[in-house]
């Protein structure tokens, strides 16, 4: 994947603005972009409230429903003699239990009430509290994208879910960005020997078939572990793979710019070079980085994804996009039970905010763009 | 133009694609007449099938895997066992699947001596390997010979080996008569003979004496050389993609007409990917049976039974059995010196009414609804309900599913909430918690421990689930012995004897998990069953060995070495065109009377 | 040039040793090996566990001793046996790299066969209603993940009925088949997961050569030959196509070298015989001397990718001098 822009881009800086004023200026007037922004945010948002936004527990389970299907359509809005109520929904009841069908029991409803009572959880990490956005009571269970092979809540898990599957984006590439900036800005600025060494070895890590190092390694640490520490174990071996572009990239810069007047006179004026190199020189990167990093998120995320899917990234019950997927490996459940698939579009959405929001940021941060 | 061009060049790629689904195949229906024809004659004394049959026809099925060696003495994967062991090679003895007993096979009878030290086993006359070549005793001797020879790595050697590490003594007493002499007796003689599939001293002595036995037969062989003395031999072998057998001509069974056994002129093997893949080439009706369909796929399968003809066959409890173990091993680590468990635990899981209310806990019902569908049984035994011979119901200590009388269970050694925080704390104060190891590339293994977890949260007890593959589950097993706790499952012999479980009940058995390799026994009733297994290694009689099984089973499922907890239903599949199809969930399931099947249509 | 070959070819061999002595680091380092499965057969003995680690030198703890094992035997050109599969790892290799190349060929004919036209006509019509839609096109195909896509298409596939699910061949007729039969019937098999690995290549390159072809466009000699009163179709086809696919030939090495490598959970997803998926089968099963091999493989593909990228370029661009 080519996620390097032209490495020309430290913006011109002018008299009235700053460089990120006017990359801001220029991003707004991108529409595309300022969606994807949009998106983006709501996404995270809905990270970070999951579970208040989410019904229920990503573990609370109901044997009795497995495989129901999603209700998002089924809630409703008129009571049987047609009038406006608030919304809600049906009591089911299994009518074949071994093809997992459900019918609609029309003499109860439950409406869905807004702020009720459910599983506990740490609004924020914080806060204890039992309140969610929306329940209905027991013995209802509201499934708004359907129920897995346990009975447990899609959309609930999509919701937890996206904090592993999203964060795991930011987390790595701001580790790689800082690890690529690192070792770009010194390489590039030392020269010689250190240079020679360091970009070696970001050969021999580009030269890698990663992923399927990644499958290694992930092996070799697999036993053990609580899930905290697998997820940090994922980001770390992603990223472990994902510096050494940014390295290169950098590099290249810093051979140019090290060159330019007022690192010659910081130089002149005795000040260390690893000072130079942290305070003058890595700031100048600054914009090609964090655009370079915008379009690698996506990476990080579909790394996750993969590493999910194949059974060792995430494991149950806990929820991430990648293993939610993962029932879809077996075809049956995917020809019958197609809504097991629903993270899938989740992924998609936050890839392609990430792309779009990238590029735009790009073209932003790219002086030819500049009218 | 261009543009056009670029457009209409892949919509015709694709259309043509599409449109020119191959369709066309050879016949598959039987002719009447076998085709390749017989050669020579059956054996003065065949072995007489109780049923008659049409020749003709192919019959098509798939397996998952490639096979690693067309060696039936060095195989050990099982797809090579799945199609050498049985449908190409046999042994001196059969075995019936459906009664599960013991029958006659190469040989036509055998005699043991009275201390169950010397056997010995007739052949029947005129018996010819698959190039005409005739089959004798030498031959049965070479393949013994090369199974006990230390250098040849192979599954069946270890069964034999007597307590002084030597193997019984193979002599050839004449072309029809092989002898074995033993040191000791041994309880499992005639299953262990059945293992040692038997392979021509002709083709392969020359292997043996240049030290090549093991590479001997691989992938690579010419079909040719391959000599065999099943109701098949190899034709062709393509890696990845498929093996296609043809009719022995010498075989050595017939029907009670008089007709010689096999019916079905070929037997092709297709190899695909998964077995989800098989599932949807025996859909799309390429292929004529399933000889494993999963509890999941069952209910979408029986929809297609009448529109495509084929029918699924529900053969109830299968023989493997999946079970749940806390860690009861009070050693320390050589290396670190630390214990392998924690103390506090230790002190939990080494008791037993801890482990009677956690089998009380759970809900081996839901777990068959969840995760098998329905379609499978709570099992409180190592040894599964399918097992005719050896299960014993009555023997057997049961715990139903019964929130109550777990938690009065722990109550009793001092368990409960005293803070009001959901979980339990022992006598000590220390809150019950401990970790659930499994594999996680195994999905039913994962929905287990998703459901123990719930299921242990009912009576107060937290359990994390700790999630890692395979290869190191069996490692904490074997080697580290630092699990809480860990869900497993336990393949079946074949035949489904007991004995060949010896490592699992004797207390210095290595895959006696919950406290394997111990020097003396740590409790009594560990001391029992070691001395009924080893009574049982050394007895012939099976009325007698039956009886000790069943206070095994009794002492088993009271003391809770591991807490069992279900078998799935084993399900098969195949097209409603077969003759004396008799499907049973020992292996090779749909097939393993494969020279009976014939087709009907 | 000839030096130019021999360098970066010999600087393949330092990065195999280091790649391959990483890769058996972390698999001794990997707790079990490939027996641990037998632990679930009851009838089982320690000593027969034993004597087959040892018999297949897998039984020493010491990285160096294992390695050393491994790299006696592979300068000999000797890569071992597969555990699993008791053949000649380079015979499985051999087998399944065809069916690689397969599908990363009909993923390039996929990618290029769209991305080039439509990226011209997108830059020929910048800001139209048809540039704005294959650009959004191309985000979706930029981002959707392979997994998901391939789900969709296996599920397409088996609503329809218009595909097979998986598989490279119709393993029944297969023997009976004529030629054309054949390459017809792989054809079949091979559209869904060809679009699916093409799908996102096509995205990128038909950015990339929008891109290109209008920097290409806005140049002095364009407007020149437009000025001559060339027509439409020449300065297009004749001079500004030309000009504008260079850049992109260099993708096209990475590209391959990328299908090669990245193809596999789309392998994998539709059970396609290839090195990726064997590969992953190989690690899981920790069949040591298939992933060694197949490491090696996998990084001299990705090397001579990029080797075969810059030959292109240099051979393309006159300018360039490979020392």
């Amino acid at each position: 994947m080519s996620i390097e822009p032209e490495p020309s881009a430290a913006p011109a800086p002018r008299a009235s603005r700053t460089p990120w004023q006017t990359l801001w200026l220029k991003l707004r007037k991108n529409r595309a972009a300022m969606l994807a922004l949009y998106v983006l945010v709501a996404l995270y948002m809905v990270a970070v409230f999951a579970d208040f936004l989410a019904p229920y527990h990503y573990e609370t389970l109901d044997q009795d429903r497995p495989f129901q299907a999603p209700m998002l359509l089924r809630i409703h809005i008129r009571d049987a003699s047609g009038s406006l109520t608030r919304p809600f929904i049906y009591g089911t009841r299994v009518a074949n239990p071994s093809l997992k069908l459900y019918e609609d029991d029309t003499s109860e409803t439950f409406p869905i009430r807004l702020f009720g009572r459910g599983d506990r959880h740490d609004l924020l990490w914080l806060v204890p509290t039992d309140r969610h956005l929306f329940t209905v009571d027991a013995p209802a269970r509201l499934y708004l994208f359907g129920s897995d092979q346990f009975g447990r809540d899609i959309f609930s898990r999509i919701l937890y879910g996206s904090r592993v599957s999203l964060s795991v984006g930011l987390i790595g590439i701001a580790i790689s960005t800082l690890i690529g900036m690192l070792v770009g800005g010194v390489a590039g600025y030392y020269g010689g020997a250190i240079d020679f060494l360091l970009m070696r070895v970001v050969e021999l890590i580009l030269a890698l078939p990663s992923l399927y190092l990644i499958l290694v390694l992930r092996q070799s640490f697999g036993s053990d572990l609580t899930s905290i520490q697998i997820y940090l174990l994922i980001v770390l071996i992603l990223s472990f793979i994902g510096w050494a572009s940014e390295a290169r990239v950098i590099r290249g810069m810093v051979l140019s710019l090290k060159e330019q007047e007022y690192v010659v006179a910081a130089e002149a004026l005795g000040f260390s070079r690893m000072w130079i190199v942290v305070k003058h020189i890595l700031p100048n990167t600054l914009s090609f980085v964090i655009v370079t990093a915008t379009l690698s998120v996506p990476f990080y995320i579909l790394g996750e994804v993969a590493l999910s899917y194949l059974g060792v990234g995430i494991q149950e019950p806990e929820a991430s996009w990648g293993n939610m997927l993962r029932a879809a490996q077996n075809v049956s459940y995917l020809t019958e039970y197609t809504w097991v698939i629903t993270p899938g579009f989740f992924i998609f959405a936050a890839v392609m905010a990430w792309n779009v929001f990238g590029d735009g940021l790009r073209d932003a941060a790219d002086p030819r763009t500049e009218r | 133009m261009k543009r056009r061009f670029a457009l209409l060049s892949v919509i015709v790629c694709v259309v043509l694609a599409a449109a020119c689904k191959p369709t066309v195949g050879p016949t598959m229906t039987s002719g009447g007449v076998a085709n390749p024809p017989f050669l020579g004659q059956p054996p003065q004394d065949p072995y007489v099938f109780n049923g008659t049959g049409t020749y003709g026809g192919m019959f098509v099925m798939s397996i998952p895997s490639d096979p690693g060696t067309f060696n039936p003495i060095t195989s050990t994967d099982s797809s090579s066992n799945q199609i050498i062991q049985g449908p190409v090679f046999t042994t001196l003895l059969g075995l019936d699947n459906i009664t599960q007993e013991i029958s006659s096979g190469m040989a036509s009878s055998y005699e043991a001596s009275a201390d169950g030290l010397v056997w010995t086993f007739h052949l029947r006359k005129g018996l010819m390997w698959s190039d005409g070549t005739p089959f004798t005793a030498a031959d049965v001797k070479f393949s013994f010979d090369v199974t006990f020879d230390p250098k040849i790595d192979n599954s069946a050697k270890s069964s034999f080996e007597q307590s002084d590490h030597t193997y019984p003594l193979v002599e050839a007493v004449d072309d029809l008569t092989v002898r074995f002499t033993l040191k000791e007796p041994n309880g499992a003689m005639l299953i262990n003979v059945g293992t040692v599939y038997l392979v021509p001293k002709h083709k392969l002595e020359a292997a043996w004496k240049a030290g090549t036995f093991s590479s001997a037969w691989g992938i690579d062989v010419n079909p040719a050389e391959l000599v065999t003395c099943g109701p098949y031999r190899l034709i062709e072998y393509v890696a990845n993609q498929r093996v296609v057998l043809e009719r022995n001509p010498y075989y050595w069974k017939v029907d009670s007409n008089g007709q010689r056994l096999p019916y079905i002129d070929r037997v092709v093997i297709e190899i695909v990917a998964d077995m989800n893949t098989a599932l949807l080439n025996f859909k799309a009706g390429q292929t004529d049976m399933m000889y494993t369909v999963k509890p999941e796929d069952v209910p979408g399968l029986r929809a297609e039974e009448a529109a495509k003809d084929f029918k699924v066959y529900d053969l109830g409890p299968g023989f493997n059995v999946y079970y749940f173990m806390v860690n009861q091993n009070p050693g320390r680590s050589e290396k670190s010196g630390k214990p392998f468990v924690d103390p506090v635990k230790i002190a939990w899981f080494t008791d037993v009414k801890f482990r009677q209310a956690l089998s009380y806990a759970i809900d081996r019902e839901a777990m068959v609804k969840t995760i098998f569908n329905g379609f499978g049984v709570p099992v409180y035994s190592q040894i599964s309900p399918a097992n005719k011979e050896w299960y014993d119901e009555a023997s057997i200590v049961k715990y139903p599913h019964d929130i109550e009388k777990a938690k009065a269970l722990l109550k009793e050694i001092g368990m409960e909430d005293r803070d009001g925080d959901g979980v339990i704390e022992d006598s000590k104060g220390h809150p019950v918690s401990f970790k659930l190891t499994t594999n996680g590339d195994n999905n039913q293994r994962i929905a287990m421990a998703t459901l123990l977890k719930n299921d242990f949260k009912a009576v107060g007890i937290d359990v994390s689930v700790n999630a890692i593959p395979f290869q190191s589950v069996i490692k904490s097993l074997q080697e580290l012995h630092d699990f809480d706790s860990v869900i497993g499952g336990w393949q079946s012999g074949n035949p489904p004897d007991p004995i060949l479980s010896n490592n699992i009940y004797l207390s210095n058995g290595f895959v006696h998990y919950s406290n394997p390799n111990q020097k003396t026994p740590a409790t009594p009733w560990e001391a029992r069953i070691d001395e009924l297994m080893n009574a049982n290694q050394r007895t012939v009689d099976i009325a007698v060995r039956k009886e000790r099984i069943k206070e095994v089973l009794h002492l088993w499922s009271e003391n809770l070495p591991e807490i069992d907890l279900v078998a799935a239903n084993y399900f098969v599949a195949a097209k409603n065109r077969f003759g004396n199809f008799r499907p049973s969930a020992l292996p090779y399931y749909t097939y393993w009377n494969l020279d009976e099947l014939y087709l009907t249509k | 040039m000839k030096t130019f070959l021999l360098r970066r070819l010999l600087a393949l061999l330092p990065l195999l040793l280091a790649v391959t002595f990483i890769t058996q680091t972390l698999l001794v380092l990997a707790p079990g090996d490939y027996f641990s499965k037998l632990a679930e057969n009851p009838s089982i003995t320690a000593a027969r566990l034993e004597m087959l680690r040892a018999q297949y030198h897998i039984d020493s703890e010491n990285v160096f001793v294992r390695y050393g094992y491994w790299l006696k035997g592979a300068v000999q050109g000797d890569f071992g046996y597969s555990f699993k599969f008791q053949a000649p790892v380079w015979s499985l290799i051999a087998d399944r790299i065809v069916n690689t190349l397969i599908l990363a060929i009909g993923a390039l004919i996929i990618s290029w066969g769209l991305a080039i036209p439509l990226g011209v006509i997108s830059a020929v019509k910048k800001d139209t209603v048809f540039d704005r839609l294959a650009g959004g096109l191309s985000f979706v195909g930029l981002s959707i993940p392979s997994v998901f896509f391939s789900l969709l298409m296996v599920f397409f596939a088996q609503k329809s009925g218009l595909f097979p699910v998986g598989g490279i061949h119709n393993q029944v007729y297969w023997q009976y088949f004529t030629p054309w039969q054949k390459v017809v019937d792989t054809l079949w098999h091979l559209v869904l997961p060809a679009t699916v690995l093409g799908t996102i290549g096509m995205a990128q390159y038909m950015r990339q050569m929008r891109g290109e072809m209008i920097e290409t466009l806005s140049q002095d000699y364009i407007r020149t030959a437009r000025a001559k009163g060339l027509s439409e179709r020449k300065v297009l086809f004749g001079h500004a196509l030309g000009n504008a696919i260079n850049p992109l030939i260099t993708l096209f090495g990475f590209s391959f070298a990328y299908l090669l490598s990245g193809a596999f959970i789309t392998e994998y997803v539709f059970s396609w015989p290839g090195m990726g998926r064997l590969t992953v089968e190989a690690l899981l099963d920790k069949d040591e001397p298939l992933v060694m091999a197949s490491i090696v493989m996998l990084t001299a593909m990705l090397v001579v990718g990029s080797l075969l990228a810059d030959l292109l370029l240099a051979y393309l661009d006159p300018r360039i001098r490979l020392e």
